[in-house]
């Protein structure tokens, strides 16, 4: 019944804040849809500036090309090599495309210049331009009367996201993310704050046992993440469409699970820290790292060994392949047992380790 | 505003600092460490796609071809499969990236010169790991194709790319995103501002201040410049990560980027001086800077994916983060060798989101007080 008390204690203090509660609340929901519209679907238009030196029908039938590709866009036609050349280091371009003269009679090159800067738009321009290449050798063939003889074609079924869908990649993983850093912020500041307010002292002269103290702050992280998490779920799926073809009682308990260990650590963290400035530092440092080893910027699997030994030990990364799969694969608990295995073994761990961590400070 | 009064405040914070050394050595050294630690992990990454086949051909031909995919590098060979409900169980969990099916008439029709079809199953979770993989596949592939092909007319008439990537020749992610998480991490100082105002706030010091000669203005101002000079320290500390440890070639000149520092930070503190300012209570102040600094630099700053700009509400979302102008500008100086003329357009939203949030952290701070 205490404990009940306690984790009322302290929801009042975050409603006396109203400003507080309406952040909790609003605040992550607002930016996820703000995000979510500035992710866009797909990768498409990356901006390519031509610069046509034959001006025949054969170099206007491949700009024509180049500009149908799915993920290119014709939006410039420089005069010079030097215009070109401008509007790639200004990131106007990411792609730059030289048309030789003699092209599509004698020359068979074509120039290309990428804005090495900036990566992941310049390769997938370089396989854009390669799709319209293919396209224009094939149609020159037919045109020419010959068929194609032989050969071996690929034919791809892309499974689970069969049109590409960047936000259901990026969507899950965002889900994941913010829910994870409100517990993890919510929790590691709560208990340094008190401390510095002084606040602490009286909680530690009442009846309350230190345990409960402990327990009535996690709780409220957990539960602040927690309805987050639901929230940001239903906005996902019902308003951006995010397929769910899981059971969402299994990624529920997986959350639960995961919140709960993040709220233990951010309780830790915050007794490491000796004001909530360092508080704040920790969290960042923590935060970042995971999102480093979180797989969404670089897949975990293409890491060499070591790496993926130090990833093993993120519960983020855990949990966002978990979500993902879950979502989009509409994964069971079979398919996903080893990850939820790891997640329960890193979690008994850490919260082990936080709760050791506790009661020597609160001692 | 008094000198004489700046000065004093400016010396408190000093002292406040020398008092708690080892949060401002955190927050000096957080930002090069993290780069240390995040750009470790970029560009170490290779190629691995676990893929297996269901050949339902069996001869020669058919493990000729699965031989030679399995020799590419990156490629990994997982064993044959024999259903698509296997299939699919195994590409779900994970453990397989791509299926190849080779049909049954697959030797007989090569053989008759006819066009044969190979299907891949793809793992599309993540679409830019697998569009690659797919452009991959098709390449070697149509390689194999032209090689067994009974006519070779193809090579002869088709097309030829010659390329070449500027600023970074060999594509390299991590040459491309240090820049990008340079300005990420170089938010800190500016919550760690945030905080420290919250906390002054939250702990009644602020009223001992207002009790005192020296003016909120002065106040605000020792605070900033204090944690300017804080800035720029790490600033120097996350260039010498980037250049000396990780090699990034740095094109354009030291003063363009300790300009662009300084906007940057006037931006960024500026946001931070009006949360921490406007908030006053810590837990929600932190909230709030992780929210506005962290969580969205990641996803719509034009890191990772280009920028969208197709409606007012994408290039608002994104034009009012500060990393947004500071990983284009600091890739352009770092990569690109361009200068300040180059690049007025970040320098002028920096400056605008500076003044626009400096001039309400310090509107709101006279309100309050007054």
């Amino acid at each position: 019944m205490r404990i009940v008390n306690l984790i009322w204690k302290e929801f009042i203090q975050l409603r006396r804040n109203v400003l507080l509660s309406f952040f909790v609340l609003l605040i992550p929901m607002f930016e996820f849809a703000l995000m979510t519209k500035a992710t866009g679907r797909e990768i498409k238009d990356i901006p390519v500036a031509v610069l046509d030196l034959e001006r025949s029908t054969a170099s206007r039938e491949f700009i024509k090309l180049v500009d149908e590709t799915h993920r290119l866009k014709v939006s410039f036609y420089p005069q010079s090599q030097e215009e070109l050349e401008e509007l790639i280091s200004r990131g106007k371009a990411i792609l730059g495309l030289i048309i030789p003269q003699g092209f599509g009679a004698e020359v068979h090159d074509i120039y290309a210049i990428l804005d090495g800067s900036f990566v992941t738009p310049a390769s997938l321009g370089l396989s854009g331009l390669y799709e319209a290449i293919e396209a224009f050798s094939s149609s020159r063939l037919r045109e020419a009367g010959l068929k194609v003889k032989g050969g071996i074609k690929l034919e791809s079924r892309i499974l689970f996201n069969p049109t590409y869908d960047v936000r259901h990649f990026t969507l899950p993983a965002m889900v994941g993310f913010i829910v994870y850093q409100i517990t993890i912020a919510i929790a590691s500041i709560s208990l340094v704050r008190e401390r510095e307010l002084g606040t602490i002292e009286q909680l530690m002269v009442s009846p309350l046992r230190r345990e409960e103290i402990i327990l009535g702050k996690g709780v409220v992280a957990f539960l602040v993440g927690f309805v987050n998490f639901w929230l940001l779920l239903f906005l996902a799926t019902k308003v951006y469409g995010v397929p769910f073809r899981g059971s969402p009682a299994l990624l529920g308990a997986i959350t639960a699970l995961f919140l709960a260990v993040e709220s233990g650590w951010g309780l830790a963290l915050s007794t490491l820290a000796r004001n909530p400035q360092q508080a704040i530092l920790f969290v960042f440092i923590q935060v970042m790292v995971d999102v480093a080893f979180s797989g969404f910027i670089v897949p975990i699997k293409n890491l060499p060994l070591y790496l993926r030994v130090i990833a093993f030990f993120t519960p983020l990364q855990h949990y966002l392949f978990i979500i993902r799969s879950i979502m989009l694969k509409g994964a069971g608990f079979f398919a996903l047992w080893p990850r939820i295995l790891a997640l329960i073994i890193l979690g008994a761990g850490m919260l082990t380790v936080a709760s050791v961590n506790l009661r020597r400070s609160l001692e | 505003m008094s000198l004489r009064r700046l000065k004093a405040i400016l010396l408190k914070e000093l002292k406040h600092i020398a008092r708690d050394i080892r949060t401002i050595l955190l927050v000096i050294i957080s930002p090069s460490f993290l780069l240390l630690i995040m750009s470790s992990i970029f560009g170490l990454e290779v190629k691995n796609v676990n893929f297996a086949v269901m050949d339902l051909d069996r001869t020669e031909l058919s493990r000729q071809f699965v031989q030679k995919i399995a020799a590419t590098e990156g490629y990994r060979y997982r064993g044959e499969v024999w259903s698509y409900d296997k299939a699919y169980e195994l590409l779900r969990s994970g453990s397989l990236d791509v299926v190849l099916v080779i049909g049954p008439g697959f030797t007989s029709q090569v053989n008759r010169g006819e066009e044969e079809t190979i299907q891949a199953l793809v793992d599309g979770m993540d679409p830019i790991e697998a569009i690659g993989t797919f452009y991959d596949l098709q390449a070697m592939v149509r390689a194999y194709g032209q090689e067994i092909a009974t006519s070779s007319l193809l090579p002869s008439r088709s097309l030829q790319l010659l390329y070449r990537a500027r600023y970074n020749p060999s594509l390299e992610s991590r040459t491309s995103l240090i820049p990008g998480l340079m300005a990420i991490v170089l938010t800190l100082p500016a919550m760690a501002l945030a905080l420290s105002l919250s906390k002054e706030w939250e702990t009644g010091t602020f009223e001992a201040l207002v009790a005192s000669p020296v003016k909120g203005v002065e106040y605000l101002m020792g605070k900033l410049l204090s944690y300017l000079g804080i800035g720029f320290i790490s600033a120097f500390l996350t260039l010498g990560v980037a250049i000396f440890w990780f090699n990034i070639p740095f094109k354009g000149s030291l003063a363009d980027f300790l300009l662009f520092c300084l906007i940057f930070f006037l931006a960024s503190m500026g946001v931070g001086l009006f949360i921490g300012q406007s908030v006053k209570n810590q837990q929600a102040t932190m909230f709030i800077t992780l929210i506005y600094f962290i969580v969205p630099s990641f996803f719509i700053a034009g890191l990772v994916l280009p920028l969208r700009e197709e409606s007012p509400i994408d290039v608002i979302a994104s034009y009012a983060l500060c990393t947004t102008h500071f990983i284009k500008a600091n890739r352009g100086i770092m990569l690109k060798g361009l200068g300040i003329a180059q690049l007025m357009e970040p320098a002028l939203m920096l400056i605008l989101i500076g003044l626009i949030s400096i001039i309400l952290g310090f509107a709101s701070f006279r309100k309050r007080l007054g």
